[in-house]
């Protein structure tokens, strides 16, 4: 037996610490909330994605998301970089976390949405939503 | 038993992500003919048979957890943690939504389980539930199927998913000695993709030191951090029972039958 030459990071939810050499509090004043069509709330659709949805109350609340948004870079709550951006941000509120999620490598535009109760983001504390300490 | 996986791609509104906006598609699942993917839209209190999601993201998650899929034995009582993460298709996540199928491979092929639920943040509902055994060469097949169209789509489009290519061609070429690895690795729960090399040398040093005949049924039931001290206490008694001169012929097979039926008992629950 022979172990494979090909290697990937671990595929899972998880805070990572930025690259050495990155500007993290650069990264969070350039990071633009977006926004999706896939997870806004509109009228039902035959072809609509089968996506999870924002809560109403955000709706057309651009630019408190884009406050989480940069918040969260700046405290870390960040999944692994590329292009100088995490290409994940978590934040919780009132006990859901929301996941952004950069579009395009590079382009600091993000879209989020609302994930399940069951997926769990390694080292993202229950409470107050600021991260753990993490080994390695 | 059979599983058909269909997909029609789906114009998708323009987004930013140019990948999931490229593979919308409505995607089919069906096992012996029920369909897995039947959603109930709360809203319209319509029904319908397929999901619409970017198949780029089901690709990445299919074969980001192609060799657990294939053969992490799943421990009903115990469950190890991640192995839902891995092998339930609710989790692909991205923001999306799937069905709750669990693709649970056993020794020789694969149990299919779904069940209903209703999402979180969202007005849709899937219905079915129900279980069924395929045939492992059969289940490889949809999911290259998936795969391929997908990365056909995105070439087409010229664009690239730069992480899944790499992933897929990598699973492509691997060796005899490294498909031996992978289903190891696989075996205790890990990707091997993304084994740390501390691990992956136990691992190797496990598979070498540990009888032939029941090394895998061990590696089923170990985790990562005993698995050194497993190859040694494995390797002890087997050295001294050989030196009662106990492991016979007839013991070696009462060995090798035991340690078989252990591994299969963690399925009890759903094989009888």
């Amino acid at each position: 037996m022979r172990r494979p030459t090909h290697y990937r990071n671990p595929k899972a939810r998880r805070l990572q610490l930025s690259p050495e050499g990155v500007d993290v509090s650069s990264a969070a004043a350039n990071c633009r909330y977006v926004g999706s069509p896939y997870h806004a709330r509109g009228p039902s659709a035959h072809r609509r994605p089968t996506a999870t949805l924002c809560p109403a109350c955000l709706s057309g609340d651009h630019d408190r998301v884009q406050n989480w948004l940069r918040a969260s870079v700046r405290a870390g709550r960040t999944g692994a970089w590329e292009g100088g951006f995490p290409k994940y941000v978590w934040h919780r509120e009132e006990g859901v976390v929301f996941e952004a999620r950069q579009g395009a490598p590079g382009s600091g535009e993000y879209h989020g949405y609302p994930l399940q109760p069951k997926q769990r983001v390694v080292g993202l504390s229950h409470a107050g939503g600021r991260p753990l300490a993490l080994p390695g | 038993m059979s599983i058909r996986v269909a997909f029609d791609w789906v114009e998708a509104s323009p987004s930013t992500d140019q990948l999931a906006q490229s593979t919308m598609a409505a995607l089919t699942i069906e096992v012996d003919g029920r369909p897995v993917t039947s959603v109930l839209d709360r809203r319209s209190l319509s029904c319908r048979n397929h999901v619409i999601v970017p198949l780029v993201y089901v690709a990445e998650w299919l074969v980001g957890n192609w060799w657990r899929l294939l053969y992490e034995v799943e421990d009903e009582r115990t469950p190890r943690l991640g192995f839902a993460e891995a092998h339930d298709m609710s989790y692909v996540g991205e923001g999306f939504l799937l069905p709750c199928l669990t693709i649970s491979p056993t020794p020789d092929r694969v149990q299919l389980r779904w069940t209903g639920y209703r999402p979180a943040h969202s007005e849709v509902e899937f219905t079915e539930h129900g279980e069924a055994i395929v045939d492992r060469r059969e289940l490889q097949d949809a999911v290259q199927r998936v795969v391929e169209a997908t990365l056909g789509r995105l070439d087409g489009l010229g664009l690239s998913a730069e992480f899944l290519q790499r992933d897929w061609a990598a699973i492509q070429s691997t060796d005899s000695d490294e498909r031996t690895f992978c289903r190891a690795a696989a075996l205790l729960g890990v990707d091997p993709f993304a084994v740390p090399q501390p691990l992956a040398d136990q691992i190797v040093d496990f598979w070498h030191r540990v009888e032939p005949a029941i090394r895998e049924d061990a590696l089923a039931t170990a985790n990562c951090d005993g698995l050194a001290h497993l190859a040694d206490w494995l390797t002890t008694a087997l050295e001294r029972l050989r030196s009662l001169a106990l492991l016979t012929a007839s013991f070696h097979e009462l060995l090798r039958h035991k340690t078989h039926r252990f591994r299969s008992s963690r399925r009890s629950v759903y094989f009888g």
